[in-house]
């Protein structure tokens, strides 16, 4: 109900308006919402309407509480003086939601409040009689009757769409985005009970490691424990903990911190879940699998390490641990298996989808862990990124939803818009996690890792056809200041002063462990030829000081090349200490990036998101940082992984970053790199640079009359 | 003439039957190509605009299964 007054299109008076959405948690925004509305606002008394549930903030604010019906009809009562048309969705039927996604848009198009049916027939007649309505759309099968106002209803799907098609075609004359989304994801896990089991444990290990291996003086670095895991579906939650004594003075200073590494191994011996404290926080982390009837004796193995260890070819190191750890194992019977990854994201589908002028299609029986998988996975402890003979399954529903996208597609020919489409950008956004809109999974599984088989959203660029991307985050708070930032980053970019500004800086760094040669024959001569194009060029070979630099975050474009995992970059390989110079989550996510920057890689894994929590992954950890774009592998690469042709696109097309990553698997095909690369953020982004300055980050335009 | 009235009364009425029954819903024909673009006036009233996780507007029908279940 909010979407139509932050985003709607007056064709009458050829003028559009958009402000900014965002998604609270708790009565509070996040620190990265903060830093938005504290550069978009110029001034303190800039004001915030609040809906549903308070805020606590310092901006002057409206407050909107009570039911959605009544939220909705005061919204309507304030936001708008007169309504000809109004839009009705449901409430409380079967399909409420899905269907009323899916209409949303067609409130901002035609420039319509947005009330709620719920049995609440006199107080819709009453703000319809305010608003002089003549005619309302009303969303689902729902009898109501209004005075003086004409209803046509929407029925069903086929009804919606085919009524916001011949909006969009009469409005803009062409769509070129498409939204594909979840509506499961706002349905909690069926939790039935929970259970906890509660370990700590003492560890002391002096260890020196020379010439790669690994002698232990004192103790041993490494624990194993036996978890019990019970009959049916549960999740598994396990973290890991530890518990640091206070350090000394001049410890405060020392960049080495703790490290705690766990991996959870099913009765057969065959991993279903690990992490490490680099993926998440300093001493602390946790893995979590959803087993369905796969009871039995699981092996928790952790191990510890304090030190120093550097060296690529030879290793060399020393690791002095002596503290104790937590284990905690959560362990929750679930009635089913619907688990997302990113709860909640499909709500802000119809604000980013109406903002582009767009098409949202949506399906309930996407996800991965719908009730068809309890006996896909039998006996399974883990999802298909641990478990091959899960491929299959994943890879018939990834073309279910293929075969959905393609009748939308029949559907814009039928409105004569398809071949626009296809023409023009094609933008394809999944707003969903990997689990409520699954990866394909290509083989073969790389051998010396256990993330299994390759997966790749390029099924639904339809033979590179559509320009995709997946718009994710740690959170749909995270997503929505992604979007923020995306559909006003001109006003927080500001414009461009001096060729030495932030806006013309391209930041180039190759790490060690071959990532030289990368350096040397392609960032080197690309960085220089840039030049040409008005950008400042900078190639960084040396990392021990990038982060006191700025090096990832001062710049508008930031290519790294180089070993990565779906944690970490690893860049210094070669030095006394690996750990301490690598970039990991736990440093990453505190990182602010002033402006929204676009960070490329050319490395292993940094895009792997499929099993994983999203505040693990290295990648959404930068746009949780404020990057506007993160492309990334979600397994290895090797040699084929340049980025010339995409950054080419670019910078010399002026292209968005789903249409350069499209272009770039048009010419080039070769695996891995061409299955698992993916985009994480809008794909109709487009950065600026200095020829072509700033786009319209893929908003519509009127159709000339 | 009182034959005359009587039939314009009788056509009134048939008229008002009509009136009323295109009022309701299920005898309303809906042509999609005919849009109305009558114009709705706002009022600007904030800036910015921040809603709940919680999605409170649609604890509908399928969550209320799942929470059931």
């Amino acid at each position: 109900m909010s979407t139509s007054v932050a985003c709607w299109y007056d064709k009458a008076a050829n003028t559009t308006g958009l402000i900014p959405l965002l998604v609270q948690h708790e009565g509070n925004l996040n620190d990265a919402q903060t830093r938005f509305l504290e550069t978009y606002f110029s001034s303190n008394n800039h004001s915030l309407l609040i809906l549903g549930e308070h805020l606590n903030t310092s901006y002057p604010t409206t407050e909107i509480l009570g039911s959605p019906s009544t939220v909705a009809l005061t919204l309507a009562a304030q936001a708008f003086t007169t309504a000809p048309i109004v839009l009705i969705i449901p409430y409380d039927t079967e399909g409420a939601y899905l269907l009323s996604l899916l209409a949303t848009p067609l409130a901002s198009y035609l420039n319509m409040p947005i009330l709620v049916y719920d049995n609440n027939d006199a107080a819709l007649q009453t703000v319809c009689t305010q608003l002089q309505t003549t005619q309302a759309y009303l969303i689902g099968d729902i009898a109501l009757n209004l005075t003086n106002v004409t209803v046509i209803p929407l029925i069903d799907e086929e009804a919606i769409t085919n009524a916001i098609l011949t909006v969009i075609k009469e409005q803009f004359g062409a769509i070129n985005y498409l939204t594909m989304t979840n509506p499961s994801d706002v349905i909690p896990p069926a939790v039935i009970n929970t259970t906890k089991i509660q370990i700590t444990d003492h560890i002391t290990n002096k260890k020196i490691i020379i010439l790669s291996k690994e002698f232990d003086v004192i103790g041993n670095d490494t624990r194993e424990y036996n978890i019990a895991i019970p009959k049916g579906i549960n999740r598994v939650h396990i973290s890991g903990e530890i518990l640091q004594k206070e350090r000394l003075f001049f410890q405060r200073f020392s960049p080495i911190v703790p490290l705690i590494f766990m991996t959870l191994t099913n009765a057969q011996g065959y991993i279903v879940a690990y992490a490490n404290s680099m993926g998440y926080d300093f001493g602390n982390t946790y893995l979590e699998t959803l087993t369905c009837n796969a009871s039995g004796a699981y092996t928790l193995q952790v191990r510890v390490f304090n030190g120093i260890k550097g060296g690529f070819f030879i290793q060399r190191g020393i690791s002095l641990f002596d503290a104790d750890i937590n284990i905690t194992a959560t362990i929750t019977a679930l009635g089913n298996p619907h688990l997302p990854l990113i709860p909640n994201l499909s709500i802000i589908a119809p604000y980013l989808t109406a903002a582009h002028g767009g098409l949202i299609i949506a399906n309930t029986t996407w996800e991965i862990t719908d009730a068809s998988y309890a006996s896909a996975a039998q006996g399974s402890g883990a999802g298909p990124w641990y478990n091959e003979s899960l491929h299959p399954f994943t890879n018939k529903k990834v073309n279910a939803t293929l075969q959905q996208l393609n009748r939308t597609l029949d559907a814009l020919d039928t409105h004569d818009l398809l071949s626009g489409y296809l023409n023009g950008p094609a933008w394809l956004a999944i707003l969903a996690d990997t689990t409520m809109i699954p990866m394909y999974y290509f083989g073969p599984s790389q051998e010396d890792i256990p993330d299994r088989g390759l997966p790749s959203d390029n099924p639904y660029s339809l033979n590179e056809n559509l320009s995709v991307g997946r718009l994710i985050g740690w959170d749909i708070q995270d997503v929505t200041v992604l979007i923020a930032r995306t559909f006003f980053y001109e006003t927080l970019c500001g414009q461009p002063e001096n060729p030495e500004d932030w806006h013309h800086r391209f930041s180039f760094v190759f790490g060690e462990g071959f990532g030289e040669t990368g350096g040397i024959f392609h960032q080197v001569p690309y960085a220089k030829e840039i030049r040409n194009y008005g950008f400042t060029s900078k190639v960084y070979g040396d990392f021990q000081i990038a982060d006191l630099l700025h090096v990832y975050t001062g710049a508008n474009y930031i290519e790294y090349l180089g070993h990565g995992d779906w944690f970490w970059f690893p860049a210094s390989l070669y030095g006394f200490d690996m750990y301490s110079k690598a970039v990991d989550v736990a440093h990453a996510k505190n990182w602010v990036y002033d402006k929204p920057s676009i960070f490329l890689t050319s490395a292993c894994l940094m895009g792997r998101t499929d099993g994983l929590p999203p505040q693990m992954n290295i990648g959404l950890a930068v746009l949780h940082a404020g990057c506007n774009g993160f492309v990334g592998a979600t397994r290895e690469t090797s040699q084929e992984s340049g980025l010339t042709t995409l950054e080419n696109h670019l910078i010399v097309d002026n292209w968005s970053l789903g249409e350069a990553l499209r272009g770039e698997k048009r010419v080039d095909a070769e695996p891995p790199t061409f299955y698992v690369r993916v985009l994480y953020g809008d794909p109709a982004f487009n950065p600026y640079e200095p020829q072509h300055g700033f786009s319209n980050q893929g908003r519509p335009v009127f159709i000339e009359t | 003439m009182k034959t005359l009235a009587a039939l314009f009364m009788v056509l009134l009425l048939l008229l008002s039957a009509i009136q009323v029954q295109s009022n309701t819903q299920d005898d309303t024909i809906y042509d999609p190509t005919e849009l109305s673009y009558e114009r709705s006036t706002r009022l600007s009233i904030a800036d910015a605009l921040i809603v709940p996780d919680n999605n409170p507007f649609f604890l509908s029908h399928e969550y209320k299964c799942c929470v059931l279940v």
